[in-house]
């Protein structure tokens, strides 16, 4: 038995003398059949163990296997640098790669495709419009009739008495309603106009994503937890949310979210007018005169409906302060917006 | 809406910090905010002139000696015609700004006798309108004292409120006074009594029946559901008293005279806009409410001639207009300061009437913004008799025997049924009938209950808001608190429901292109009369536009496009491509404007430089990149044909059998130097509805050949009228089923060869399902297939 152990300490003394003569690839391949060979000096060492006691068997192996181990990446180290000599591959590897060249997409896409998730999730279906739409589309049909003062709150480009530019995606809506019977969950993102005067905070256009829900029995309740679930999953877990009335003509009772935004930083406190409040979106439970409009019977649905601007969440998402920034192109700005 | 905090006070005890009322009153539905108010007056104090002495080298100017609570008095040079010994005056010293700090106090030497400080007018502290001298102050205040002090304005904040247009009845202080009572549980009937009792006083009356001194009809009753008119007589017009100046003052509105003040006053405590006419320049004491006759215009109050138009409801005295009814007065019968006898006009219009006018006329006022959001009818008689008791108060006077009353408004009052568990469903709440009660009698809804249901009657300042079982709802909701409503614990989903986005094309090639070098532009799709005209013959026209840059709708992608390559130019941004998708406006079919969705792609002039390899972009790279991305969806094989197009130097249609589905080409260099581009550029347009209608979404597997393929290359001199394309196909047709792939490796045009020719080069890959092809039959499909290039277009194999 001490045969064996005594054979270990041989080969292993052995190849350390070997190893450090090879000069060449063919000295190389000696060697390690030699060794490692199906016939070799370890090969032979296992062979050995059969004839072993029992209780020694599991130590010598573990030796021999330890040997054959060591040898083996001995002889890999060697032949890695004997190939990297062969083709040549001393390189400079802080040279720049090659890439293939890739694009962005626009930081309002970015963010218009995340809200579109959230509510797919929840069976919300996007559905599209028309941006040149009637007034009764835009207006008329979500209670805002003419000379109403409700029209003050969104100054309208118009192409003819008619015809206008849509200022609002509700518009999309009344569309799909007067299309499809309830029940319905849709959001309906898009390009909106108002004729306001370019700023650092307001453009010409803007993009919106809307939303609506009909079904039986949708209760105020139901709003909430929606839109809750639709805060905390856009603006993390913890978000701290509440609800203000308001006023828009399509719905009743109608409501404002606000998320806190917190007071950190001197711009905290300009975009939060000092409350640490934020308001994201508009929202509340349709009102009556819009189903009818669309000849829904009021007394057997209800529903909800929301509004949110992408500029306002995507600026507060990236910092951007300059609402113009998006519509410049500048590939400086498009670059740095990631998934 | 602006209240000051010190005034709404007096009108309801304010039991909270100030940053709780707005909350609260935001909670509520009032958005507000708070500031401090008004001029700091920092430095400005109570001054005591113990002695004027005349300035030696000037007639009008004096030194004056003024006590400003220290030991040592001042010396202050001062202009002012009433300036004398003994009197308060307001000083502002050296460091004081005035005029929103834009007037600075500096000691200064005025023709060499040295000045401390200024003695101020009304005008000067921008608390009044008087400039005729400097402001004495009666009461003879302590001199030292500082000015925000004696004017009390210490504690004052303003609160700025964002009111909603459904909320008209909170354009007065005494509806703001009822919101904050739901917070303090005063009810409203007592909080009106109280305002109206406060500001009442005695109507001293003369014997003169008013019929008898003038006359009022209405011409539209629709228009103008209430009239009440009161004439006073023999009033003396003066300056207001001060505790009303500072009223006005602290919501930056000016004091002009005592009348006029005063019906401000009453507007702004309990919402009812009077206007008041000089009685004696009525020209025939013949009123009436109607439309304009003959005139054409009227001078208003502000002194501006303004056009009357078919929209401007008017107070006429026979057929001359002396007033835009509900929105401003005429100068013709102006209250001024020898004003003796006075008529107060105290009426109810119509919202959508004075809307349009104002409207029509660019105009809004005080007035009528709370006439265009309704007007509570039931105020017009108290606030026509509160502001009579106060005007005679404050100038003498004594009114007429009775009042001129025409009232045709509707009485009979709407009444709304209410449901307890009908508005717990709604809104998802566990409300009982204590809840509600209390509500109700918060917001002052009266109601009978008849079998469970309540007949609720809104009070008259909210008649025009509360109609309807979904409004009571919301009155609900907004006074138990929207917070307080418990979320729904589930969201339900019907299978029936689930319906989730399908393939989105949009989306598709948004992802497609910017993970293949395509930066997304999103442009302003307002676009100039120049930039409609370079690329289609119609678009769109605005009525209304911004500006004469942004007049029409886009009937082309290109426009923005060209406008980003060339603001990433002037900032040396290079090496890039665009593409933006969005909606376009190119033609209009029966006068029906058809929205496109239009893909265009720019490709400015690209150079990626590398240490390894560089690439300049021609046109065959913006052709080979937009095959590649139409080669991600499954759309029938297509051409490339040379048409003309307007903007573009060099054009090709992409053509398929189903359709025309877009273009690529060049854009002409005219247009690239109108926009101040140096470079070429390639642009491509792709009709997004026209590639949805020939998408297929079937993908059938094809199963892939085990059997070797075989290489072949040709190379040939062909004549230049016939296009690679046209060969390639020719190669296919001839190289029969085992001919898998043909493409071009190879073109060189030499003059070596014959100038009319091109070399190109071929390579064919065979290859079959069942067998492993032979040379030799290869051999036969090669040498038929250069045959049948013979015969066609008389090619050389080379």
């Amino acid at each position: 038995m001490s045969d064996i152990l005594a054979n270990i300490k041989k080969i292993q003394n052995s190849f350390n003398t070997d190893i450090a003569k090879i000069s060449n690839s063919s000295e190389y391949e000696v060697v390690k059949n030699s060794y490692l060979g199906r016939k070799g000096k370890i090969a032979m060492l296992f062979k050995d163990l059969a004839s072993a006691k029992k209780e020694d068997k599991k130590i010598f192996g573990e030796k021999i296997n330890k040997l054959k181990n060591f040898v083996s990446s001995q002889i890999d180290k060697l032949s890695f640098e004997d190939s990297k000599k062969e083709q040549n591959l001393k390189i400079d590897l802080t040279l720049p790669g090659n890439p293939f060249s890739s694009g962005r997409k626009h930081p309002l896409t970015i963010v218009t495709d995340e809200i579109k998730e959230i509510f797919n999730r929840i069976g919300f279906k996007s559905v599209f419009g028309p941006e040149i739409d009637s007034d009764f589309y835009n207006f008329e049909a979500l209670n805002i009739p003419k000379n109403h003062p409700a029209r003050d709150m969104q100054d309208t480009f118009y192409i003819n008495k008619d015809l206008l530019l849509r200022t609002h995606t509700s518009s999309t809506q009344i569309h799909y309603m007067e299309e499809n019977n309830p029940p319905l969950r849709i959001i309906s993102p898009g390009r909106v106009y108002r004729n306001e005067d370019i700023s650092v905070k307001s453009y010409c256009l803007f993009h919106q994503v809307e939303g609506l829900y009909v079904d039986k029995k949708v209760s105020f309740a139901d709003l909430k937890s929606t839109l809750d679930y639709f805060a905390k999953t856009m603006f993390g877990e913890d978000v701290k949310v509440r609800f203000r009335p308001s006023f828009f003509p399509f719905t009743e009772p109608s409501a404002e979210m606000d998320i806190y935004w917190g007071l950190n930083s001197e711009s905290d406190y300009k975009v939060t007018k000092g409350t640490g409040w934020l308001e994201i979106l508009g929202c509340g439970m349709v009102d009556p005169n819009v189903f009818k409009s669309v000849k829904y019977d009021s007394s057997e649905w209800t529903g909800f409906a929301f509004g949110m601007g992408i500029e306002r969440i995507a600026m507060l998402k990236y910092g951007i302060s300059d609402i113009r920034k998006f519509y410049e192109g500048n590939i400086k700005f498009l670059d740095q917006f990631k998934r | 809406m602006k209240v000051s905090l010190k005034w709404l006070n007096e009108l309801i005890p304010i039991k909270s910090s100030v940053e709780d009322l707005v909350e609260k009153l935001t909670d509520l539905g009032l958005e507000c905010s708070f500031s401090t108010l008004g001029p700091s007056f920092d430095k400005v104090i109570i001054g005591k002139v113990l002695k004027v002495k005349k300035h030696s080298n000037s007639d009008h100017l004096s030194l004056c000696d003024v006590d400003i609570g220290h030991k040592d008095s001042i010396q202050i040079v001062c202009g002012a015609p009433n300036v004398k010994n003994g009197i308060y005056v307001p000083v502002a010293l050296v460091g004081a700004s005035l005029d929103n700090g834009n007037f600075k106090i500096k000691k200064t030497k005025i023709r060499n006798e040295e000045s401390n400080g200024m003695i101020c007018s009304e005008k000067e502290l921008d608390i009044g309108e008087d400039h005729s001298g400097i402001m004495i102050l009666e009461d003879k205040p302590i001199p030292g004292t500082s000015f925000k002090e004696y004017l009390n304005l210490e504690e004052d904040v303003l609160i700025d409120f964002d009111l909603t247009p459904n909320r008209g009845d909170c354009l007065s202080f005494l509806g703001v006074a009822r919101e904050v009572g739901i917070l303090n549980s005063e009810h409203h009937d007592d909080l009106t009594k109280r305002v109206i009792k406060d500001n009442s006083f005695e109507i001293l009356r003369n014997k003169n029946k008013i019929n008898n001194q003038i006359s009022v009809e209405i011409e539209n009753e629709e228009s103008c559901p209430v009239y009440l008119g009161q004439i006073i007589n023999d009033i003396k017009v003066k300056e207001s008293p001060d505790w009303l100046k500072q009223k006005l003052n602290s919501l930056s509105m000016k004091s002009i005279n005592v009348v006029v003040d005063l019906a401000n006053y009453i507007m702004l405590m309990v919402g009812q806009p009077m206007h008041v006419f000089d009685f004696d320049k009525l020209p025939s004491k013949k009123i009436k409410v109607g439309y304009s006759e003959n005139k054409k215009s009227i001078i208003t109050l502000d002194s501006i001639e303004r056009k009357l138009s078919n929209n401007n409801l008017l107070i006429k005295d026979g057929s001359t207009p002396i007033a835009i009814a509900g929105v401003m007065g005429g100068k013709n019968t102006e209250v001024d300061e020898n004003t003796k006898n006075i008529f107060i006009e105290s009426a109810i219009f119509d919202p959508i009437v004075i809307r349009k006018s104002a409207k029509s006329a660019d105009l809004s006022t005080d007035a009528s913004k709370r006439f265009e959001r309704s007007v509570d009818s039931s105020m017009a008689e108290i606030a026509l008799d509160l502001l009579t008791g106060l005007i005679i108060k404050y100038s003498e006077g004594k009114a007429s025997s009775d009042i001129i009353k025409l009232d045709t408004s509707l009485k009979n009052q709407n009444k709304v049924s209410f449901n307890i568990d009908k508005c717990n469903q709604f809104l998802g709440t566990n409300l009982v009938k204590t809840d509600i009660d209390s509500i109700f009698d918060k917001v002052n809804i009266d109601f009978k209950m008849t079998k469970g249901t309540y007949n609720c009657i809104a009070p008259s300042y909210r008649l025009h808001d509360i109609k309807r079982d979904v409004d009571i709802y919301e009155e609900v909701a907004r006074v138990w608190g929207y917070n307080k409503i418990e979320n729904s614990s589930n969201f339900s989903i019907d299978y029936n429901m689930i319906n989730i986005d399908n393939f989105d094309l949009i989306d598709t090639f948004k992802t497609i292109l910017s993970n293949n070098g395509f930066y997304e532009h999103y442009s302003n799709s307002l676009i100039s009369d120049r930039e409609q005209k370079y690329f289609s013959s119609n678009a769109v026209m605005l009525s209304n536009p911004l500006n004469k840059n942004m007049k029409y709708v886009r009937n082309s992608i290109i426009p923005g496009l060209l406008r980003a390559v060339s603001y990433n130019q002037n900032r040396q941004n290079r090496n890039y491509k665009l593409f933006e998708i969005g909606a376009v406006y190119d033609s209009f079919e029966n006068k029906e404007f058809n929205e496109k969705m239009y893909l265009g792609i720019a490709w400015p002039f690209i150079k990626y430089n590398h240490w390894k390899d560089t690439q300049e972009y021609d046109f065959f790279n913006s052709k080979g990149d937009l095959d590649k991305i139409l080669d991600q969806f499954h759309i029938p094989e297509y051409d490339y044909h040379e048409i003309e197009k307007k903007g573009f130097s060099l054009c090709y249609m992409i053509k398929n059998r189903t359709s025309d589905f877009g273009y690529i080409g060049y854009v002409d260099l005219k247009i690239l130097k109108a926009n101040d581009i140096k470079t070429n550029l390639i642009y491509a347009n792709i009709d997004m509805n026209k590639i949805q209608k020939m998408l297929s979404h079937d993908t059938k597997f094809i199963e892939t050949s085990v059997f070797p393929s075989v290489e072949r290359d040709i190379s040939i001199l062909v004549s230049k009228e016939h296009s690679s394309k046209k060969l390639t196909d020719t190669i296919k047709k001839a190289g029969g089923k085992f001919l898998n792939e043909v493409y071009l490796f190879d073109v060189y045009a030499d003059n070596s060869f014959n100038k009319d020719t091109n070399s190109y080069a071929f390579k064919m890959i065979f290859q079959s399902n069942i067998s492993t092809l032979k040379d030799s039959e290869v051999d036969l499909l090669v040498e038929k297939v250069i045959k049948k290039l013979k015969n066609n277009y008389n090619i050389t194999q080379r």
